[in-house]
């Protein structure tokens, strides 16, 4: 469970997030729907412990981050804004260098990687090197080196970015198995219809502020337009910036 | 609260994740994936085995060059058109290491086309009356055709010149003493040479290349690998999923620094290595060359330099994390290169003896501790323990400073 409140974080004159609250339990997936530059990424990277926030706290399973990061580190599976990989090494090789260093080691560390290949569809990749990697194939090393200490919670910053049709429906399948797991769920995205097929709760972000939340429903209720782009314009006030 | 929502689902895998992972540990694993990573790497490779191959190679070709130009027993050819023509001069040419040979078909019709489209370095011509001339006791004229612009050419026709000058002279005086006059009234002024261009001298300025050249292979052999894991890592995207990782900084710097510190001291010492072994196949007594680089005086250069490696790396792993990529780190750290060759430049302008203080300072410290085993003094345990105690005292310090960069946001997502 992923607890934040109050966070706020300025960059200079920026004023990047200011005062973000909200809740993603688990068991759900909790979608953070926000135009280009609304903070969306600043957000999770305070929740994954990289930038400190200026005020606000961020819990995870109840540990606050920035007083014991390592240890929220640890309940944390993250696919960061950047997922670069390392050209000469294997897919293997990757999971098994962050699996290590999640302090897993010898047999239980090699059986969890055959769990994850299997689990992943990613055995014929296994041992080859990530260089010449598609974008789908680099997304799952990507997930699966955040998967390989089995973590209660994740946090997924545009999981789907640059992914094509059929990889964007296996990352989703992904999410869902995640979610069917019991696992505590937040990703971000600025594609509507996305969050509305896979989302338990909204956050809408924008401007550094949470906008609105509920249930995909609950959103399109309140504002009272039938579809969901028309609540998420309505929630953030205009349809400047959207993405 | 977190262990008993963990406990209550039942799905398998819930926190599999065990202890965090100690520094010591982190950079175990940190270190495995480098070196595999920067054994892949042939850019890598490249740097830590250019010097090592260099070496041997750059040696044999010089020392070649040199026994062949300048051993004292080299002797010059030179061909001479009108051979038969003066018989006694032939022969004084023979015991003046002058090698005088009739000219080959080739060059006669034409000497100066000869010389000038380089089929010769210098061609004398005797005329035919020189018999004549000199029976008769008159001055007779020869002719010697070389490129002043040549060096080798210059050489020979210098070599060439100067023993048919001693000839000239060795038949005046006899002439002079067959007429009852001293020939030293001829000579008022005698001029003795003494050239100390010996080739020990050039030999011996060669050598003193190898401990700069191992120096210098120790910040060259790391640098592409503390370049690859600091702003590589960054400008490839993969720095900020490695640092969500439960793992201490030190501990991932530390990994890092082992490798690039590793690659170092591989380079140096295939450096050292390659070049005894190169300049053991050379014969250098022949070279008039009384002392040389044995495997002792290797073994205390490469105890000079061990400490060096870890300075090295940790250095310009440091500078690397300030640039926003790969590009941009190696153009910092080819001006940082001149840090190794400063202590030397200084030390070859003004030489002083090796002062205590100065074991303190690391890069000096290694560079008077070459010189010293150059000149046959190898430095004492004392003055090798407090340089490498400093050395690697300063390499701790560069480390720790770029472990506490990696918490900070602008190097890691700094743009």
């Amino acid at each position: 469970m992923i607890q934040v409140s109050q966070l706020d974080k300025r960059f200079g004159a920026i004023h990047a997030v200011a005062g973000v609250s909200f809740q993603a339990a688990d068991g759900e997936i909790t979608g953070l729907l926000g135009p280009n530059g609304a903070g969306k990424t600043t957000t999770l990277r305070m929740l994954y412990g990289l930038t400190q926030a200026d005020s606000g706290s961020a819990t995870i399973d109840g540990i606050d981050i920035a007083r014991a990061p390592r240890e929220a580190q640890q309940r944390l599976g993250v696919v960061p804004d950047q997922r670069g990989l390392y050209p000469r090494l294997t897919a293997r090789e990757h999971i098994h260098y962050f699996g290590s260093l999640q302090g897993l080691s010898g047999e239980s560390l090699d059986a969890r990687i055959e769990a994850l290949l299997d689990e992943l569809d990613m055995r014929s990749l296994a041992d080859r090197r990530v260089q010449g990697f598609s974008q789908g194939e680099r997304a799952k090393v990507a997930i699966a080196r955040a998967l390989i200490h089995a973590p209660q919670n994740l946090i997924l910053d545009e999981p789907t970015n640059g992914l094509d049709v059929m990889a964007t429906r296996s990352m989703r399948s992904v999410i869902r198995d995640l979610k069917r797991q019991g696992r505590c769920v937040v990703f971000s995205s600025h594609i509507m219809q996305e969050v509305a097929e896979l989302c338990d709760r909204v956050v809408v972000i924008a401007r550094g502020r949470v906008v609105a939340t509920g249930t995909p429903a609950a959103l399109l209720e309140h504002a009272g337009t039938s579809s969901l782009e028309d609540a998420f314009v309505a929630a953030i006030g205009s349809a400047e910036g959207l993405g | 609260m977190s262990e008993s929502a963990n406990k209550s689902r039942a799905e398998p895998q819930a926190g599999l994740g065990g202890r965090a992972p100690g520094p010591f540990k982190v950079l175990l694993v940190v270190f495995r994936k480098e070196l595999i990573d920067a054994l892949r790497d042939r850019r890598s490779l490249f740097s830590a085995l250019l010097f090592p191959l260099l070496m041997p190679l750059l040696f044999s070709v010089m020392f070649q060059t040199l026994i062949e130009r300048e051993a004292p027993t080299a002797r010059t050819k030179l061909p001479v058109i009108g051979l038969d023509n003066a018989p006694g001069l032939i022969e004084h040419l023979g015991t003046q290491g002058v090698d005088a040979a009739a000219a080959a078909a080739d060059l006669t019709p034409d000497p100066r086309a000869a010389i000038e489209t380089g089929k010769a370095e210098a061609i004398l011509v005797i005329p035919e009356d020189y018999r004549k001339q000199y029976e008769a006791g008159r001055p007779s004229s020869l002719q010697l055709y070389f490129d002043d612009s040549r060096s080798e050419s210059r050489r020979t026709a210098r070599t060439a010149q100067r023993a048919i000058l001693g000839y000239s002279q060795r038949v005046g005086a006899l002439r002079l003493v067959a007429r009852g006059v001293s020939p030293d009234l001829l000579l008022p002024i005698r001029v003795e040479e003494h050239d100390t261009s010996t080739p020990s001298k050039l030999t011996a300025r060669l050598l003193s290349l190898i401990p700069m050249l191992a120096l210098m292979a120790c910040f060259i052999g790391s640098m592409q690998v503390a370049i690859d894991t600091t702003a590589g890592e960054r400008e490839r995207g993969s720095l900020e999923p490695l640092l969500i990782n439960p793992a201490s900084r030190f501990g991932l710097s530390g990994g890092k620094w082992l490798t690039a510190s590793l690659f170092g001291l591989v380079s140096c010492s295939l450096t050292l290595a390659t070049s005894l072994a190169a300049m053991s196949r050379v014969d250098l007594p022949k070279l008039g060359l009384h002392f040389s680089i044995g495997w002792e005086q290797g073994l205390q250069m490469w105890l000079v330099l061990v400490p060096l490696c870890a300075l090295a790396s940790a250095l310009q792993m440091l500078i690397a994390t300030f640039a926003r990529s790969y590009k941009e780190a190696q153009t910092y750290l080819s001006l940082v290169l001149f840090l190794p060759m400063l202590p030397g430049l200084l030390l070859s302008l003004s030489p002083v003896d090796t002062q205590p203080w100065m074991w303190a300072v690391p890069v000096l410290a290694q560079t008077q501790f070459l010189t010293d085993v150059m000149a046959g003094s190898p430095p004492g345990a004392l003055g090798l323990g407090a340089a490498a105690l400093a050395t690697l005292g300063l390499s701790l310090v560069c480390l720790a400073l770029g472990a506490r960069l990696l918490n900070s946001e602008r190097i890691v997502f700094g743009r």
